[in-house]
């Protein structure tokens, strides 16, 4: 029995150690490059050693692979981003000499994982969120590299897909730091509001313009449905998303400071905002007379679920140019015109890690993205014929009997991750002049005076972290109308003031001045 | 007597089931809310008695069924290897220690306990087996880090030797002429019947309920565990709604987004409680086996 | 004489033999202290960048000195006292409440005749500690919201529960203590049917009662790993369970005084900003003051009972 028990455990350990050994193996090993590896690697190095590439990369007759992270809505197969970086790289080998893996993360993992990456050379084009790592913290960080000499060493095509705006956005202490990606910046606020609801009282969505008439409007429904929630946030806990009626924040994702909408020099702390105390207002006089759910900070539902299935009235949303969901209409725009914010132009960014090995490969892949309409077209929707079809109206749109949920790359719901959309097809959600639409929003919204101005934070890291603090405590309670603006305002400033709020602010009118002068 | 002992049985099975009713009953709920439609969940909240019923939320999931399917895959090898391989390095090390004679005890102890404090932090940890031992997107990088040997259960094991196990027993199979490896294995093993099923059940848990290995040294998404694709969805739905600055006003998400959470929650705890009562054998098993003389 | 040579030889014999007794018991040891080193101690010397400014560039080593400028917005701010007076709190609240309550259901489980029972009742106890706390906090609102909450609903009241600071503490301790102790008592009960029988013959052999024996048998035999575990919680006093106080509370920043700990105050205020030398300071901080509680509750232990120290 003894000696049964010991031929047990020995075996056990055996069959572990050799379990662990294979199953080690089974992990996928980076420069995995089935198919056309061999062939589009021979001619490549071809071209390459008679063309364009500059120094500094992998020896020569290698054909360079570079990492991109890139973030995902869905989760799409390993299978699919597989053969669709086989094909992929057959162009780019061919065309700039290079190869691309490319990494998708889902969102929860990807500042986590983006920032482990930069620590190590694991990675070499990185995109920057301004929800997850705003730019400016991953230039101070060093985590990224000027790209002013690459910039300035491209063709005139590149450069001429960027605006001034553009890149006065991602400029950071005199240099460039990423590529912005082009879409709107631009936003209004719209009242999104239950079609039927609509209909039956005969509500005028047109005259929907001002608090007034939002207010009359929301009073009447609530009359005559008491048990559902008049209005509801978009989503979450945040009742007003994007900072359209209320003006520019001058620091991304640090509500001290803001530049009223209507402004051009005058900074205020955002708790004194009028606009911002204005909503603070009239929330809380709705909240307190049952319109708003009492439980609105602790909501997890958004409000399309909210007022598709009537269980809520309206909701503010952050509109541009997209319609309403079916069974919904919206009033648009309310409280003020279509307006760029400053941050429009840092909201997504496409950077070079300066751990990266392959820098200058990098850059190459970038101008490919920006500029070839077959690379950007793959990358962001798949394979002709197998992920997306052509319509013949210039559109895509997934192939027959595949949807968003069981497409093995989601490329056409998420296109607007990518970073230059007037170079690739529009989707059929975005309609044929897509491209024509947004830069008409775009040119016609009220511009920013603040284009162009980051704050930068060197030197603030205390004050800013104990400022998120105090505004964790209180923006949102006052955003939703849970609590009485006239009490918590003034608290609301107090606290923020002595928790460094003041140094902030006095830094940023400084550097605002600055900038304005600089004009 | 006998009533008395009737008495404290009925007070012991109150006690009890109200005990059991308040972890049973929430996830009753969850089971419940999971098979609720989206509109009712919306308009009337959770509740035992919907008034909708409807299986789309797992319909969602089967849609998915070769990534969830995939992720449990992942999630049993590596709770399995790992707990195995992390029983054998956790008794090897608690033995010597629960020996008195053993010299310098007490600096291996605290040598131990010391790593129960000080952490270095996650970016030089994943620096070093990322770049010096190259774990990154391999099946080391799901059952290595932190979780292959850890200083609580060295301890707690330890500590069972030491009350467990008699000292006069040892002293016996010593003078015997047993080496240490054998009183370890054919002594001292059976004996810990019931802690060793506790803890390869918490070792067990520990590697089933992970998702930060997954996060941190993973991004190839066939190598992900279960946890880590739940978490995923359950955390996209929340992301989704509010990262209006990168979809603008597009609107995305057509999914079953409350319902979801709930299913997803049970699909993560369901296989557990049916691997439990499998563990339950031995841990009732091991009552008195050789009791220990003078 | 010759007794004595004996004696002697013998002394030398048993010299040999221990020696190469311990020689294995190192042997046994090495697998799991090669594995400390790489895993544990290795990545300290990590622990420097809570004195750096981290450049990733750079990395570890060669990123600049700080001195203690990463320290200071853990005191510079009036929430300094609040948050580390409620992380110990709760914690001690914790440990004191969820030992007594995971002992008492473990004793009570072993009490029980009926072996069926036994098993049921073990399974779904764990069930709490098998559900994540993001799920929790959704059970939690399923419980606590005001207008389809079932606590109002049964109570027929209609109390903000999210906005009512004071209940939370109750909220907090009675959510850890549903959601550990089924866990926690395994460790408990496997414990105690491991107490030796023959002990509790001889106590009801000397006419002991129910309450007796489990006074005088099974709890002197659980007293070992009760010190344990409460000693390595104590251990862990400054560090708090992120999902509990963060994610339960569900954003409500009425609660934000009642549930506010070392670990929600540094995640919220470093959150987007990546600064690895704050966090790593911050982590630095709440080790040391750990390690000086952990010393202090381990020597009074050494006093009372020495072999049931940690070290």
């Amino acid at each position: 029995m003894k000696k049964e028990f010991l031929k047990r455990l020995f075996t056990a350990g055996l069959c572990c150690c050799m379990a662990a050994g294979l199953l080690a193996g089974c992990g996928t090993p980076k420069e995995e490059s089935p198919s056309g590896g061999t062939g589009a690697g021979a001619e490549a190095s071809g071209t390459e050693a008679g063309g364009a590439s500059g120094g500094g990369d992998a020896a020569s007759g290698d054909v360079p692979t570079v990492t991109m992270y890139q973030l995902q809505f869905f989760q799409n197969s390993e299978n699919a981003v597989a053969r669709i970086e086989d094909e992929l790289n057959k162009i780019l080998s061919e065309r700039y000499g290079v190869r691309l893996d490319l990494v998708l993360l889902s969102m929860s993992d990807y500042a986590t994982q983006t920032n482990l990456a930069l620590a190590s050379d694991e990675v070499d084009i990185v995109s920057s969120y301004s929800g997850f790592s705003p730019i400016i913290n991953m230039v101070d960080n060093n985590q990224l590299i000027p790209l002013d000499d690459y910039f300035n060493g491209a063709s005139e095509e590149f450069k001429s897909q960027f605006t001034q705006d553009e890149l006065a956005g991602m400029t950071f202490h005199g240099n460039l730091y990423a590529l912005n990606r082009k879409y709107l910046v631009a936003g209004e606020m719209r009242l999104t509001m239950n079609e039927e609801i609509v209909n039956e009282l005969g509500i005028d969505v047109e005259s929907i313009k001002t608090w007034d008439e939002i207010d009359a409007v929301l009073y009447q429904v609530h009359e005559a449905y008491p048990e559902i929630y008049t209005l509801v946030p978009q989503a979450n806990n945040s009742m007003a998303e994007g900072g359209w009626f209320y003006g520019d924040i001058l620091s991304a994702g640090n509500n001290v400071v803001s530049l009223p909408a209507g402004n051009t020099d005058e900074i205020t702390y955002i708790y004194e905002n009028p606009k911002f105390v204005e909503w603070c207002t009239w929330m809380h006089k709705w909240y307190q007379d049952g319109l708003i759910m009492q439980d609105v900070l602790s909501n997890t539902t958004s409000g399309q679920a909210y007022v598709t299935s009537k269980k809520a009235f309206a909701y503010f949303q952050n509109g541009d140019i997209y319609d309403a969901m079916p069974g919904t209409v919206q009033a648009h725009p309310v409280l003020s015109d279509p307006r760029v914010l400053a941050t429009g132009y840092t909201n997504v960014g496409y950077a070079i890690s300066t751990n990266s090995a392959n820098k200058d490969a990098a850059w190459k892949v970038l101008e490919a993205l920006y500029t070839d309409p077959d690379v950007a077209n793959m990358v962001a929707y798949g394979i002709e014929g197998t992920d997306y079809v052509v319509n013949d109206d210039g559109t895509v749109s997934y192939p027959e009997g595949i949807d968003a949920d069981n497409a093995e790359y989601a490329g056409v719901t998420e296109p607007f991750i990518w970073p230059n959309y007037t170079i690739m097809y529009p989707t059929d959600q975005q309609g044929p002049d897509y491209v024509k639409t947004v830069e008409e929003y775009n040119a016609n919204a009220i511009p920013s005076p603040a284009t162009g101005f980051l704050w930068d934070t060197t030197g603030y890291t205390d004050q800013i972290t104990a400022c998120n603090n105090v505004n964790e405590k209180y923006f949102n309670s006052l955003l939703c109308g849970m609590v009485d603006p006239e009490e918590m305002l003034p608290k609301a400033l107090e606290e923020l003031k002595a928790a460094g709020g003041e140094d902030i602010f006095n830094s940023v009118s400084e550097q605002y001045q600055a900038f304005l002068e600089s004009k | 007597m006998v009533e008395n002992n009737k008495i404290q049985q009925t007070v012991f099975h109150t006690v009890l089931i109200l005990l059991t009713l308040c972890c049973v009953l929430p996830f009753l709920l969850l089971f419940i809310s999971s098979f609720t439609s989206e509109d009712a969940l919306i308009r009337n909240g959770y509740s035992f008695f919907p008034q909708e019923w409807s299986i789309a939320t797992y319909q969602y999931l089967w849609n998915n069924i070769s990534l969830i399917g995939h992720g449990y895959f992942m999630t049993i090898v590596v709770t399995v290897i790992g707990t195995v391989c992390s029983l054998v390095l956790t008794i090897l090390f608690a033995y010597p220690l629960s020996r008195p004679d053993l010299p310098y005890r007490n600096i291996v102890s605290f040598f131990v306990f010391f790593t129960m404090l000080f952490n270095g932090g996650l970016v030089p940890t994943y620096l070093m087996y990322v770049n010096t031992f190259h774990i990154k997107n391999t099946m080391f990088g799901l059952i290595v880090p932190s979780l292959l040997m850890n200083a609580f259960y060295v301890i707690m094991m330890r500590t069972y030797f030491t009350s467990n196990i008699h000292d006069s027993l040892i002293e016996a199979a010593r003078l015997d002429g047993a080496g240490e490896g054998k009183i370890l294995v054919q002594l001292v093993l059976p004996l810990s019947k019931p802690m060793i099923s506790t803890l390869a059940l918490m070792v067990g848990l520990g590697y089933w309920n992970d998702w930060m290995n997954g996060m941190y040294y993973i991004t190839d998404s066939r190598l992900y565990t279960i946890q880590n694709i739940l978490n995923n969805m359950l955390t996209n739905i929340q992301f989704l709604a509010s990262s209006s600055e990168i979809t603008g006003g597009a609107s995305i998400a057509d999914l079953p987004s409350v319902g979801i959470r709930m299913a997803i929650a049970v699909i993560a705890v369901f296989p557990v409680l049916c691997v439990y009562p499998f563990f339950q054998k031995s841990l009732i098993k091991g009552i008195a086996i050789g009791g220990v003389k003078g | 004489m010759k007794k004595h040579a004996t004696a002697i030889k013998k002394d030398r014999e048993w010299q040999k033999f221990r020696y190469k007794r311990n020689r294995i018991l190192y042997l046994m040891l090495l697998p799991g202290t090669i594995y400390l080193i790489i895993n544990n101690y290795i990545p300290m010397a990590g622990l420097q960048l809570a004195f750096k400014k981290y450049d990733y560039a750079q990395g570890m080593w060669k990123s600049p000195w700080a001195g203690f400028s990463n320290f200071v917005y853990l005191f510079k701010t009036k929430d300094a006292w609040l948050m580390t007076r409620n992380t110990i709190c709760y914690n001690a609240a914790f440990i004191a409440l969820g030992t007594l309550l995971a002992v008492t259901v473990a004793i009570m489980l072993n009490e029980l005749k009926n072996r069926l029972a036994k098993n049921i009742y073990q399974i779904f106890i764990l069930i709490p500690y098998l559900i994540s706390m993001v799920v929790v906090s959704y059970i939690g609102y399923a419980f606590l919201a005001t207008d389809a909450g079932f606590l109002n609903h049964v109570t027929g009241g209609s109390t903000n529960w999210y906005g009512t600071p004071g209940a939370w503490p109750f909220i907090l301790v009675v959510i850890y203590l549903w959601k550990s102790f089924g866990y926690n008592s395994i460790i408990y009960y496997a414990t105690v049917i491991g107490i030796d029988g023959s002990l509790y013959e001889a106590a009801t052999i000397d006419g002991a009662t129910r309450w007796q024996r489990i006074k005088h048998v099974t709890l002197p035999g659980l007293k070992g790993t009760i010190l344990t575990l409460v000693l390595l919680a104590i251990g862990k006093i400054f560090y708090s369970d992120f999902g509990l106080f963060y994610r339960v509370p569900m954003n409500s920043g009425l609660l934000y005084d009642a549930t506010m700990t070392i670990d929600v105050y540094v995640y919220r205020g470093l959150t987007q900003l990546n600064d690895i030398g704050r966090s790593s300071a911050a982590g630095f901080y709440q080790s040391m003051l750990c390690f000086a509680v952990i010393l202090t509750a381990n020597a009074i232990v050494r006093k009372i009972d020495r072999e049931n120290a940690l070290f």
